[in-house]
């Protein structure tokens, strides 16, 4: 209940950390929803590591017809499983492609903002007093904004090429972390283990790193996996305005956008339903791990 | 009480100054100003360059910005580089309109959710508990823009039962309640547009925030007292969950606001977040810092109202 | 939404459009035949009615109505229905009377004396007469004047003495009585029936504007509610969502036939969509939406010139683009015939010379370049281009073949790069592809630096751009694109291009009075600019207007959707 707990039971773990591990996978195991999203995950991962291998054809190259023609919009054939799109390449190529950016942004948006905002919160925790108000009123002005209006003003600004995206996003996103780990480090500071550390000559450096932030993991790699899932949504939303990552790069997001208009969404299907649904079943399986998770990681949550 | 008020009030200054310098600070991110969206090869250069002098692009970035701040202070935001409009009259005349879209996109989202969220929270693990909870993922993980464009083409388009965009039937000069009326069945697409995915993790929040305290000690005491289970829930347990609900309306705001610039595009509904849209395109810098100052300020200012809602009801909080 | 940046884009289209219009000597009589006006006609069956609203979607709000003043959002089409010029153009591009019902060229061709209407009122009901013209002239030229056109009227007699402060009044606008008014211009100049037409020079009144300092001109409140003198007068506003026009009962050409237009404001989407639902009679669709809107029952297609074309603009300074021989091989290894089918949708007309097919300067026999990868190829290999195997790029003393190229963040435009990376794919180039915004794409080609001043354009700007541009019939307007004096910065030779004979030629143009030696003239230098490919274009574009069929005498063309707004009525009879 009060940390106390979690903290003995992380200090046990430096002996015998591997039985953690097991614990947390046992428990997270018992969560079926969870251990879906994992498998579904997991499937979309190596679908993306492995895309040259199984894509069909090249994501940026249009197929012509007999006649000499781009061979736009054509329907889903044994040739071209889910058609092609309105130059021609083959949608079920740029799909695969496509999972590789999208998943990619939201990895990568979330070790930007993590490692932003554990370096913050950390800092904000550990030292306390000035730093601490410096750090934490910085974190309250951003969290002012509408962060959506913000990464879509720095994206259009800086120009929305891939890396841009993701690191905008982790640097807009940070906030969360930062008030998550501040918060959880104002706890284990004043935490038995760390005042003896302290009081055994420990410098503040080693405080951090071997007992503050093994102790403040659980609540950050539970953020982290739900924000994979917020990024890849963002990036979708960058991409319906227009600044999201642009073609020919595929992304799912600016795949999926072509359901806005009319005629894609009502006569040509195979354009907008297979991203549509590769996002969503990303997204919810990544929710149902950080469920997992969550549940996994913090026992005494046990609903 | 007073104390504590004053004290959150002057904690918002570093805040409002920080605003200030956000706002500022990322319009200097953009390669070109404003002024480049007018260069076509018709127009004079000299008279651009006149332009851009008179809205003190020149000047250093320093001097811009405490001009700008100044100005600010003054109440006034300055004027739009192209239209040479008033910023702060183009906002607030598109103020009630996004108010309206988020204020009852909010009010959606809580009064569906919390009931929902309870009696998710309540048949724990039952059929209820897992239709309800699979709906919340689904809203979670559709983006709002795509759900705007399906509620548009299912429930306009294709069914014919509301209109497709705008906010109002123009021209028709419809009075008292069939004008209220008419206004509504203009709101209900962009609101569910807007709310849902709100919807969806408030949900989310009071069944999880409800199972806390079902699981806590007082809530075992008086169940164990044999108090009625439904004064157990309602008068014990709901209440003390409905608190820290409170809190999340400070995320909920932002991203509330955050996301009425894609529902405004989609519904051509005129208010701040199409403005702020293409004031992005256009460089419209004036236009950008004045509505992020603004929105940021709504969003302290809400804070700050469920802060003090929070102390007031909360009676575990000290104001000293 | 990739339309909103799409918008700025066409609106500054349409501002080109309005603006650019430049004339032919033609133009400088009034035709033979006078435009009819509105009348019914008995033999039809059903003839026209009063009364009606005709509702049309525009893709941003126009916060600012005054001509004068900088044009913001979609304003071509809000302009059209408040305001007149002294005259304006027809469909087939000829100067016709507007507020003047006549004019006169002096003999050493140098004064047009314009002769007005005597019954045009403004929508307050004031007249409008001779001096309103002259005021709005001389503001255009008033030394305070912030709204950019004084070029327009730079050429008229006194005008730049006035701008300077050394008169008190522009010599060359000369009143003779409430009708009538002559204007004089330096040296004979046809363009200046372009500004006095109502795209530049729509007229404005002087008991409103005529007090008001020039500094307050972009602020003040007539921007929002102008009084004009057109077909309809503006009665309600509310940003962002809609204008409300109502007829102007005393219009001197006869009061229009419905009795009020609504612009209403929304991104094309949405606005396809309000037109499906019925909210909205009038869009302009996106080529691909065709056979969405075919289908609804009410709907009429009209699809017409849309008076502007898509190109590749190439670095002339870029060391692998310099030499013609190199961009003649470029040209000929795209598929340029199916890149615009596709990024079209069949609505296009591959072009070979910068300049709209329609227009009498287009030269009739260049041939361009036909798509011949192979050819292309040797024209590479022979040019000392060849193919390095390790990179599978072509290199030439160690600079690879490569390049920068910037699209603005248009579908089209995005079909474009597609295809054209894959030609030039073929043939061993690489492109390297940025998708930016307008704002972005104008500071690529125009580079500032961090005072916004211009500075010297150099081979790393860029490589390559795509972009189009509205241009009337006339060649004239493409001078500031193509003579080498617009290189310099802040120019808009955005490719610095320079060649001497296409300099000279520039010159004979602008002086040359008959039609005939300006076509002569004309059609020399674009096929100089179609041997050289400073610019490879593309295709000339297609608009596509859709209307409810409850609104007749919808005839939209080159000159936009409602240049007839005057003949259109409403039949809700069925």
């Amino acid at each position: 209940m009060d940390g106390s707990v979690s903290g003995g039971k992380v200090e046990k773990s430096a002996i015998a950390g591997h039985s953690l591990l097991q614990q947390v996978w046992r428990r997270f195991r018992r969560h079926k929803l969870a251990l879906g999203g994992l498998v579904v995950v997991g499937l979309f991962v190596l679908m993306s590591v492995f895309a040259p291998m199984i894509a069909p054809y090249n994501p940026y190259r249009s197929f012509t017809r007999s006649d000499g023609s781009y061979a736009s919009w054509e329907r889903p054939s044994a040739k071209h499983w889910l058609g092609t799109d309105d130059v021609g390449r083959d949608v079920l190529s740029r799909l695969i492609f496509a999972g590789r950016v999208s998943m990619s942004v939201g990895l990568v948006a979330v070790l930007v903002a993590t490692a932003i905002g554990v370096a913050l919160g950390a800092t904000a925790g550990f030292f306390g007093g000035l730093v601490d108000n410096v750090i934490m009123r910085l974190t309250d002005t951003v969290l002012c904004f509408p962060v959506l209006f913000l990464v879509l003003i720095v994206a259009t600004m800086v120009g929305p090429s891939i890396y841009n995206i993701m690191i905008i996003i982790g640097c807009v996103y940070w906030t969360r972390v930062c008030r998550l780990v501040r918060a959880e480090f104002l706890r284990l500071r004043e935490m038995e283990f760390t005042e003896a550390s302290r009081a055994l000559g420990a410098s503040s450096n080693r405080i951090i790193w071997r007992h503050l932030i093994p102790n403040a993991i659980s609540p950050i790699v539970v953020f982290g996996t739900l924000f994979i899932a917020e990024a890849i949504l963002i990036e979708a939303s960058l991409s319906f305005l227009g600044a999201g990552v642009q073609p020919p790069v595929a992304s799912w997001g600016n795949m999926l956008h072509q359901a806005s208009s009319f005629v894609v969404l009502s006569r040509r299907p195979w354009l907008w339903i297979p991203p549509g649904l590769a996002i969503m079943a990303v997204v919810l399986s990544v929710n149902f791990i950080g469920d997992g998770l969550r549940e996994a990681l913090d026992p005494h949550q046990q609903l | 009480m007073q104390d504590y008020l004053v004290r959150r009030l002057l904690q918002s200054i570093p805040l409002l100054i920080g605003i200030t310098l956000i706002s500022f600070a990322i319009m200097q991110l953009a390669p070109g100003d404003p002024m480049s969206t007018m260069i076509s090869p018709d127009l004079d250069m000299e008279a651009v360059d006149a332009r851009r002098a008179e809205l003190g692009l020149d000047q250093p970035i320093y001097v811009q910005y405490f001009r700008w701040l100044s100005e600010l202070l003054s109440g006034n935001m300055g004027y739009a580089v192209q239209s040479g409009r008033p910023v702060l009259q183009m906002i607030v005349e598109r103020i009630p309109a996004t108010l309206l879209l988020t204020a009852s996109a909010l009010a959606f989202a809580y009064i569906v959710a919390v009931p929902l969220g309870v009696i998710s929270a309540l048949k724990q693990h039952n059929l209820a508990d897992y239709l309800l909870t699979l709906f919340a993922f689904l809203g979670i993980s559709t983006p709002s823009f795509f759900a705007g464009i399906l509620l548009v083409y299912v429930f306009a388009i294709q069914l014919n039962l509301l209109p497709t965009s705008g906010h109002y039937s123009i021209g028709e000069g419809l009075i008292g309640f069939a004008a209220t009326a008419d206004r509504l069945r203009y709101l209900l697409l962009p609101m569910l547009a807007l709310g849902t995915r709100h919807l969806a993790q408030v949900m989310r929040f009071t069944r999880s925030s409800m199972l806390d305290v079902l699981n806590q000690d007082y809530i075992r005491t008086a169940r164990a007292k044999g108090i009625h289970e439904r004064v157990v829930v309602y008068k014990h347990a709901l209440r003390n969950a409905l608190l820290p609900i409170v809190t999340l309306l400070g995320l909920t705001l932002p991203a509330l606001i955050g996301g009425s610039f894609i529902i405004e595009t989609i519904f051509a509904w005129p208010g701040m977040g199409r403005l702020g849209v293409n004031a992005i395109f256009a460089r419209e810098y004036p236009i950008l810092m004045g509505l992020n100052v603004l929105v940021a300020c709504m969003v302290l200012m809400g804070n700050l109202l469920a802060d003090v809602m929070y102390a007031f009801v909360d009676p575990r909080i000290q104001y000293s | 939404m990739r339309r909103l940046s799409g918008s700025k884009f066409w609106t500054l289209f349409i501002a080109a459009v309005v603006i650019m219009v430049s004339l032919s000597v033609v133009g400088c009589q009034p035709p033979e035949e006078e435009v009819e006006p509105p009348e019914e006609d008995p033999d039809e069956e059903v003839g026209p009615t009063e009364g009606g609203t005709v509702r049309i979607a525009i893709s941003s709000d126009p916060e600012n109505l005054n001509p004068l003043i900088l044009p913001t959002g979609v304003v071509a089409p809000v302009f059209e229905c408040l305001f007149n010029g002294l005259v304006r153009d027809n469909p087939d591009w000829e100067w016709v009377p507007d507020a003047a019902e006549d004019w006169e060229v002096s003999d050493d061709g140098r004064t047009v004396t314009f002769f007005l209407h005597d019954d045009i009122t403004f929508h307050d009901g004031e007249p409008m007469t001779a001096h309103d013209v002259k005021f709005t002239l001389q503001s255009m030229a008033h030394p305070d004047y912030i709204g950019g056109q004084f070029g327009y009227v730079s050429t008229i007699l006194g005008a730049e003495e006035y701008r300077e402060g050394e008169a008190d009044d522009v010599e060359g606008l000369e009143v003779i009585d409430d009708h009538t008014i002559a204007i004089t211009t330096v040296e004979p100049d046809a363009s200046i029936f372009n500004t006095v037409s109502r795209g530049i020079a729509a007229i404005l009144p002087e008991h409103i504007l005529g007090d008001v300092p020039h500094e307050e001109w972009q602020r003040h409140e007539f921007n929002q509610k102008p009084i004009g003198t057109g077909p309809f007068k503006i009665v309600e506003r509310e940003a962002d969502s809609h204008l409300t026009l109502e007829a102007h009962d005393d219009y001197f050409k006869g009061r229009p036939y419905i009795d009020r237009l609504i612009f209403r404001i929304g991104d094309d989407q949405a606005m396809l969509g309000a037109f499906m639902n019925e909210e909205v009679d009038i869009i302009e669709a996106p080529a691909e939406e065709v056979e969405t809107v075919e289908d609804l029952p009410f709907a009429n297609v009209h699809v017409h010139e849309g008076g502007s074309f898509n190109y590749l603009g190439l670095n002339n300074l870029h060391p692998c683009l310099g030499q013609p021989e190199v961009r003649q091989a470029i040209a000929t290894a795209l598929n340029i015939k199916e890149i615009t089918a596709t990024a079209t949708q069949g609505y296009g007309e591959p072009i070979i010379a910068p300049h709209t097919p329609s227009s009498w300067a287009y030269p009739a026999d260049c041939e361009g370049w036909p798509y011949d990868p192979d050819k292309a190829a040797e024209m590479l290999d022979d040019l000392g281009w060849e193919v390095n195997p390790d990179t599978g790029i072509r290199e030439k003393d160690g600079v690879k073949m490569s390049y920068d190229w910037y699209n603005v963040d248009r579908d089209e435009h995005r079909r474009i790069a597609s295809l054209v990376q894959q030609n030039l794919e073929d043939v061993n180039i690489e492109l390297d592809i940025q998708v930016i915004d307008f704002a972005t794409m104008t500071h690529v080609l125009l580079p500032r630096d961090a005072d916004g001043a211009g500075v010297e354009r150099s081979k790393d700007d860029f490589g390559i751009y795509t972009l189009g541009l509205t241009v009337g019939p006339d060649p004239q307007g493409m001078e500031r694109q193509f003579h080498s004096r617009h290189s310099e910065p802040g120019g808009h030779n955005y490719v610095s291009y320079s060649n001497e004979r296409v300099d000279e030629l520039w010159g004979e143009v602008r002086t040359a009075l008959d039609l005939d030696q300006r076509r002569e003239l004309a059609q020399e230098l674009y096929s100089i600019l179609c041997r050289e490919v400073p610019w490879i274009p593309l295709y000339a574009t297609t608009d596509i207007s859709v209307a409810h069929d409850r609104v007749q005498g919808f005839e939209p063309n080159v000159l936009g959707q409602v240049w007839n707004v005057t003949e259109w009525w409403v039949d809700d009879g069925s």
